[in-house]
């Protein structure tokens, strides 16, 4: 199901405090991406701009509220849900569509929050269902995303990325790797973030479909992945670790969900996730040089 | 009893530590049992945050009215009485006019703020019309020219952002006070019978408050009824109820809608 993915190149999550500058004239970003969620109405102001939007940039549909990996009433909360994005895709024919790896619901409560997911089999097995049965619906490959966490259980028996890679391998689904929940989860349990990179580069290619950057919130005991500033100068670090693992062709945006700032202060940070990606190149290109004239210096 | 280990008994351990810590074991975490309790604490913070953003979005009146500290107090109150039931948080504020109105429930802002469920009300239809279908207005003079002499039998289609609601409060004009560059200002009865129509012609709703007659004679319309039978039951409210004038005025709020006009004579 999966598809080549397209170098859609750095894109910005479009919030409503920005529609008036995106509508008034072209802004210098190469793709766009919303919470599904927000345009699920059958009209209105939001899905006017979308629409607009959407002839001159392309569009990634981010779900967060099926909450994946709810053991119990998934159905009741998500039946609706999943025919209103299914419309959604049908009106705005999306370059990508993502949700996330997490839980969210109870018997008679949805908690709309992404919570940990138990990384074990059961909770695979129930996730590949679920994204088999989404990715029937929409004729199409989803991305599912990394999240932030602050507590891990004590019965997991394996790695969020080992989870990821075998849900992506049995379902065919895309990853959408999220560089800072890799670093807040990194710091707030002790994990390995280059190990997931590591691990995330024995993938074939376009299976990372998109990469996410966003800023977190330091405290005394952890980091809360609050979207709310500009990226920790340690997770460009990571990003740019990315770059050479992965390759830089992967789609990449900068999210901003609280305080939200004006527009140029967001690309801003685009810019900067494009000098990032094209100081990788130029160093992939260098190395490749260096090594073919090592090597034509050899049989010469 | 189901296994404490299944997935399901897990998440449910997990959401009920974060609505009743005082009354619930948590699953077993990685994190020393005082590290889990304060990792708990953030999730328990974004409960109450996510209920509070959600409810800002869709009642920004009753915000204003009742300022940040009581308004958080409320929207965890009615986060524990009425549990979301949509991943779409749009959605989350559906009966927070209900939960306004119950004296036990709605912690007691019944008691000092009887206007309130009132206001939640409108506001939730104010939001619900913000989302309907786009629609195009339909002329008078088009429907007149399209009927010619069966006007009066000539039933209309209302937008679907069109909402008809009565109050026993002023809730228009507070809404109307409350609004940004406004020029009405708060109403200083607050016991005031009220009908009054919230609709949206292009992408800002607007808030209208209609005499009774005008009111009857819409809600006569929106029942399927046709245009001579709904300007009769104006009239019977109000022998003074000016017709030519109301139309357009009606006509000119873009209450109806382009559909397949039909007379009663068409009727089946």
């Amino acid at each position: 199901m999966r598809k080549p993915t397209v170098n859609l190149g750095v894109g910005v999550g479009l919030r409503s405090q920005h529609y008036r500058d995106f509508l008034n004239a072209p802004i210098a970003i190469d793709w766009l991406e919303v919470h599904s969620e927000n345009y699920f109405g059958d009209g209105g102001y939001d899905l006017h701009v979308l629409q607009q939007l959407r002839q001159d940039y392309p569009i990634s549909l981010h779900g967060v509220g099926l909450a994946l990996g709810s053991a119990v009433g998934y159905n009741t909360y998500n039946d609706a849900h999943l025919q209103k994005l299914h419309h959604l895709v049908q009106r705005i024919q999306p370059a990508l569509v993502s949700e996330h790896l997490c839980w969210g619901a109870v018997t008679g409560r949805h908690l709309n929050d992404l919570l940990p997911l138990p990384l074990r089999q059961d909770a695979l097995e129930l996730i590949c269902e679920r994204v088999d049965q989404i990715q029937n619906l929409l004729q199409r490959s989803v991305l599912i995303e990394n999240v932030s966490t602050y507590l891990r259980f004590a019965q997991d028996d394996m790695s969020e990325a080992e989870f990821l890679v075998q849900l992506a391998k049995r379902t065919g689904c895309g990853i959408l790797l999220d560089v800072n929940n890799l670093y807040v989860n990194q710091h707030n349990h002790g994990e390995d973030a280059l190990a997931a990179l590591r691990h995330f580069s024995g993938l074939p290619q376009g299976v990372i479909g998109e990469i996410h950057l966003a800023g977190h919130l330091r405290t005394d005991d952890c980091l809360i992945d609050h979207h709310g500033c500009e990226l920790a100068p340690e997770v460009w670090d990571l990003y740019q670790t990315t770059c050479s693992l992965l390759g830089t062709e992967i789609p990449v945006l900068i999210e901003w969900d609280t305080d939200i700032p004006a527009l140029p202060v967001l690309l801003a940070e685009a810019a900067k996730a494009t000098h990032y990606r094209d100081t990788s190149r130029a160093n992939i290109i260098n190395a490749s040089s260096v090594i073919n004239s090592i090597s034509a210096a050899h049989h010469g | 009893m189901a296994d404490p280990r299944s997935l399901s008994a897990i998440q449910q351990q997990f959401a009920d530590a974060l609505l009743f810590p005082d009354q619930s074991t948590s699953p077993l975490f990685k994190s020393s049992p005082e590290q889990a309790q304060e990792r708990l604490g953030i999730y328990r913070g974004n409960v109450s945050a996510i209920w509070t953003q959600a409810l800002q979005n869709t009642y920004p009146v009753l915000y204003q009215l009742v300022g940040a500290e009581f308004f958080e107090q409320m929207a965890k109150a009615y986060g524990r009485a009425h549990p979301s039931t949509s991943g779409d948080l749009n959605e989350f504020g559906s009966q927070l006019a209900i939960f306004l109105a119950d004296p036990i429930t709605g912690i007691g802002i019944i008691n000092d703020y009887p206007y309130f469920p009132d206001v939640a009300n409108l506001e939730w239809h104010v939001h619900t019309a913000y989302y309907a279908a786009n629609t195009a207005p339909l002329g008078l003079a088009e429907v007149i020219e399209k009927t010619g002499e069966h006007f009066g039998q000539t039933r209309l289609r209302l937008n679907p952002a069109c909402r008809l609601i009565t109050s026993e409060w002023a809730c228009a004009t507070i809404w109307q006070a409350h609004q940004p560059n406004t020029d009405v200002a708060y109403p200083e009865q607050l016991e005031v019978k009220n009908y009054y129509l919230v609709n949206r012609q292009h992408w800002s709703v607007e808030v209208h408050a209609l005499g009774i007659a005008s009111y009857l004679g819409l809600l006569a319309l929106s029942q399927g009824e046709s245009i001579g039978s709904a300007l009769e039951q104006a009239m019977e409210h109000d022998p003074d109820f000016q017709i030519a004038d109301q139309l357009q005025q009606w006509f000119n709020w873009g209450i109806f809608v382009e559909s397949k006009l039909s007379s009663s004579d068409e009727r089946m």
